[in-house]
Order: structure tokens, then sequence, then C-alpha cells
């Protein structure tokens, strides 16, 4: 009884939110055809869902917009994939041994609050123009959020569980694989998921610099052409490409977390 | 029961061993971490520069600290760091206060009244999960490349952060304390002033910290992107003629820059938010 009464109270309020949300943005669209058909505003300046509509299609029929989307998509998975795998491991190790996070504590957060966009010149210099230097900067945007929230997992392990396993006579191996990288899992893929985010701003924001291709390279490429209409076809594909890969990134989240539930 | 009779023997003697490791770690601990922080930086930038001076690395892709020092040297000397970093300053900090200015009350308000929250959420969280420097050409297309399209850059990075953590600060409130002071008869303004803004603090305090971070990267890559002055147009010009040693004094201070102020963001939320803890 309880639970339908709630469900019903629930269920209406759900569509309510997705009502209110998606017709927000349906109105949103609508207005801002109006106001460019009428020509309230210059339509070369603002463009209109109309024409980015027509220019996704063209270029998506023309094969660069499948062009660009797999550049990025590789830069994307070969910087960030390098930044979860260097991230987690040295995150690890920063969490697990004391004196290793001291020594290297300073240069992850001069990593965090540096402009690492501002080094293209000398990314350039050293890897040359095109997806390695894009790849570079899409590496060290995303790998801090990754060490930062591996340490503090380790860290946040219960030292019982710890002591319980070196007292059953556990090794660093069996202790690292059995107890610490379960127990700081769900930390890990929270620095993750920030992670992939910063990522997604690297290769964008890379391409823009020192790119040859993809789709930071296509807006900056296309806005120095004056293609406000491009311009926006392209930064819309960056904005699914940012939803979809959160709503990805908090999947895998809850996934690994799953079996925590259970004894809650 | 079983948990009376497993805890009662083990209370006593970790007890009084960790208050012995407290009192015997607290005061050399900091100093610990303070000498492998300091020797590790040293130990660093001394291999660097046996390293550059040696001839062992490309001094050329690598500079040496001593250039970068003499770099920043020459550079402040000259005047023409500050002169770049007046006009940086003034756009991120105009950006951001405009920012905090929209971005908090608008956050609060998503925050309080369900069908705002309603309406805007899906294209707040759409922009907050994308990077909005891909709107940076769109932004210099529409202001130009003059002081305008920087602060708008620091606005946009900024305000959606503050503006969603504003939100998540009044949801996150505990409904119970909202419930008591209705009981007691308060009115909207003092439920908003005495209940709501001091619950959501800590979280807006660090949606601003998280914001003026996004926003130091926002002023200095549309710096860089196109402009006329400030200090990614310096860090341009200097990375352009491969003055490396420029280029990184540059970029570091950004780095200090930045760390300077979520730092004492931190500090301002830790003072405004002491009863928290």
């Amino acid at each position: 009884m309880a639970t339908t009464a709630l469900s019903r109270r629930k269920l209406p309020e759900k569509s309510m939110s997705i009502l209110l949300g998606g017709g927000f943005l349906v109105v949103a669209a609508i207005v801002w055809q109006l106001a460019a058909s009428l020509e309230l505003v210059n339509p070369f300046l603002t463009s209109s869902p109309a024409l980015i509509a027509g220019s996704l299609g063209e270029q998506i029929g023309s094969g660069l917009m499948l062009r660009s989307i797999g550049t990025s998509a590789l830069e994307l998975l070969i910087g960030f994939g390098l930044a979860g795998v260097v991230g987690v491991a040295l995150g690890l190790v920063m969490g697990r041994y004391r004196y290793v996070e001291y020594v290297v504590e300073p240069y992850v957060w001069l990593l965090y609050s540096a402009p690492i966009v501002a080094m293209f010149p000398l990314m350039v210099l050293t890897l040359g123009l095109g997806s390695p230097t894009v790849i570079a900067i899409t590496f060290l945007m995303s790998v801090v959020p990754v060490v930062v929230n591996s340490a503090q997992g380790v860290r946040n392990v219960d030292p019982k569980l710890i002591q319980t396993a070196i007292s059953f006579g556990a090794g660093e191996t069996a202790l690292l694989r059995k107890v610490i990288l379960p127990a700081s899992v769900p930390t890990i893929m929270a620095g993750l998921r920030l992670g992939i985010g910063r990522a997604l701003v690297g290769v964008v924001v890379g391409e823009f610099f020192a790119g040859d291709g993809g789709i930071g390279y296509n807006i900056s490429y296309v806005a120095g052409h004056l293609g406000t209409t491009e311009v926006l076809a392209s930064v819309f594909v960056v904005i699914v490409a940012g939803v979809a890969l959160n709503v990805f990134a908090r999947w895998l989240e809850g996934l690994a977390d799953s079996w925590r539930t259970d004894i809650r | 029961m079983t948990q009376d009779v497993q805890e009662l023997p083990r209370t006593t003697p970790p007890r009084v061993q960790r208050a012995q490791v407290t009192r015997k770690r607290r005061p050399w601990l900091p100093k610990v971490r303070a000498r492998f922080v300091l020797g590790s930086v040293i130990v660093v930038l001394a291999l660097w520069q046996l390293a550059g001076q040696t001839g062992f690395v490309d001094v050329m892709f690598t500079s040496t600290p001593s250039a970068i020092l003499q770099a920043g040297i020459d550079m402040i000397e000259s005047g023409e760091l500050w002169a770049n970093a007046q006009v940086t300053l003034f756009e991120y900090f105009t950006g951001l206060v405009l920012a905090v200015v929209i971005g908090v009350p608008v956050g609060m308000l998503m925050g309080w009244k369900l069908r705002l929250r309603q309406t805007f959420e899906p294209a707040l969280v759409a922009l907050y999960v994308t990077p909005s420097l891909a709107l940076l050409p769109l932004v210099v297309l529409a202001l130009g490349i003059g002081t305008a399209s920087k602060i708008a850059m620091v606005f946009i990075e900024a305000v959606i952060t503050i503006a969603v953590n504003a939100m998540a600060g009044i949801r996150e409130t505990d409904p119970k304390l909202v419930q008591a002071a209705r009981a007691f008869c308060a009115n909207d303004r003092a439920v908003f002033g005495k209940v709501l803004f001091p619950s959501a603090l800590p979280t807006i305090m660090a949606g601003l910290r998280l914001g003026a971070g996004r926003g130091v990267i926002a002023v200095i890559v549309a710096e860089l992107y196109g402009g006329t002055e400030g200090v990614g147009l310096l860090i341009s010009t200097y990375g352009q003629n491969f003055s490396i040693a420029s280029l990184l004094f540059l970029t570091l201070v950004v780095a200090i820059f930045g760390y300077a102020v979520s730092s004492l963001l931190r500090a301002i939320g830790t003072a405004t938010t002491s009863w928290k803890r």
C-alpha cells in the first residue's frame, strides 16, 4: 500500500521534471528559430537551430563529422587511457607510501593549477603538430584528479582491514589486490569521472591550438572563416559527447559500487 | 551482545597506544613532510640544472631553472610582466565577480524552487559536463578579440560551476531543519536567511573555489587564442619565438596564482563555515 502511494506520487513528479526540462530546451530552440527567421537578431551571428541541423546533416553526409569524431575520440581514448593507468598506479603508490606522496605532491599540485594548454608551443616543438601533442595535453589535464582521488581512496581504506590481512600473512601484492584496490574502487572511479571531464577539455582545447583534425580543430578552423553555424554544430557534438561521457562514467561508477550497496 | 564482548578487551590497550603515537608524531610529522617536499623540489631543480648545463638534454627544449629565473627577472624589471598581468587580472576578476553575483543567486533560487530547478537543471548540467571552452571561438566571433571576450569566457566557465554548486548546497539542506523553522512560523525570508543559506554556504564556497580555478585557465586560454595584451598573449608570443624559459616562467606564475586564489578561497571557506566542524 505504502509503496504504491509513494510511486503514484513520484511518477508524475518524475515526468514533470522531464516535461519541464525538455520543454525548456524545446521552447528555447523555437524562440531561437523564430528570432532568427523573423530577423529579430542577426542570423549571421546567432545562426538558428534549423541551420545547425542542416549543417550537422551535411557534415555527417560528407563524412567530415565521422572523421573528426574519430580523430578526437582516438586522442581522448589514448590520452585518458594513459592518464587512467598512470594516475591509478601513481595514486595507489602515493596513498600507500607516505614518503612517495611527500616527494610527488608538489608536482601534482603544480600540474593541477598550471595552464597546461599554455605549454603547447613546447609540446609542438618536441612532439610535432597534431595528435601526439593533443594526446599529451589530454593526458596532463586529466591525470591529476585520477592521482589525487586514487591516493585518497587508498588512504581512506579502513586500517583494520589492512591489519587483519597482514596478520593473516598477506604480502604486499595480496594486500593491494585483495584489500586496498577493492576498498578504494569507488573513490578511484570518482577520480576517473572527474578526469574524463578534464580530458574532454584537453582534447577540444588542445586541438584549438595544436590539432590537425578533430572536433576542436573544426571549431577553431570554421570560426576563423566566420562560420557560426558550423561552429555551433560542432559545439553541439561536444555537448552531446560531454553528456554521454558523464552518463557512461556514472553508470560505470554505479556498477563498480553495486556490490557494496548490499551491505548497507 | 556479541559486539560488547568483542569490544571490551580491545578498547583499552589501543587507546593508550594511539595517544602515545599521536603525542610522539604530531610535532615531527609536518616537519618530515616539509623536509621531503623541499628536498624533492631541490633535487629535481638541481638535476634539471645539471642536465641542462652538461648538455645531457637539449636546453632548447627544456631550458634550465637558472635561465627561467633570469627570464623572470628580466620580465619583471622591464615592467612587461606587470603591464600584462594588470590586464589579465582585471579581466579575470571582473568575470569572476560577475559570475559570483549572478551564479550564486540563480543557483540558490534553482535549488529552492522545484519548478525552476526542473526547468533549467538539464540545460545547466549539460553545460556543466561539457568543456565550455569549446564556446571560445564563438565568443570571440561575437565579442571580438578584446577584453570583453575574455571577461565573457571567465564568466561562462565560472558561473556554471558556481550555480551548480549553489543549487546543490540548497538541495542538500536537511529538510527537517526547514520543517522545524516552518513549525516555528518562520517566513520565507527567515527560512532562507537563517536555515538554507548557512547550510548551503560550505558547498557554495566549494563552488567558488572550483569556479575560480576554472576561470584562471579560461582567461589564459582566451588570451592565448587571440588578443592584444595580457599574460596569455605574452605566453603565446614567447611560445611562437620558442623562448622556452620565458614560457615556463609565465606558466609557473599562472600556476602559482591559481593555487594562491584557490588556497585563499579555501581559507575563507573554512573561516566562514567554522561552525560546520
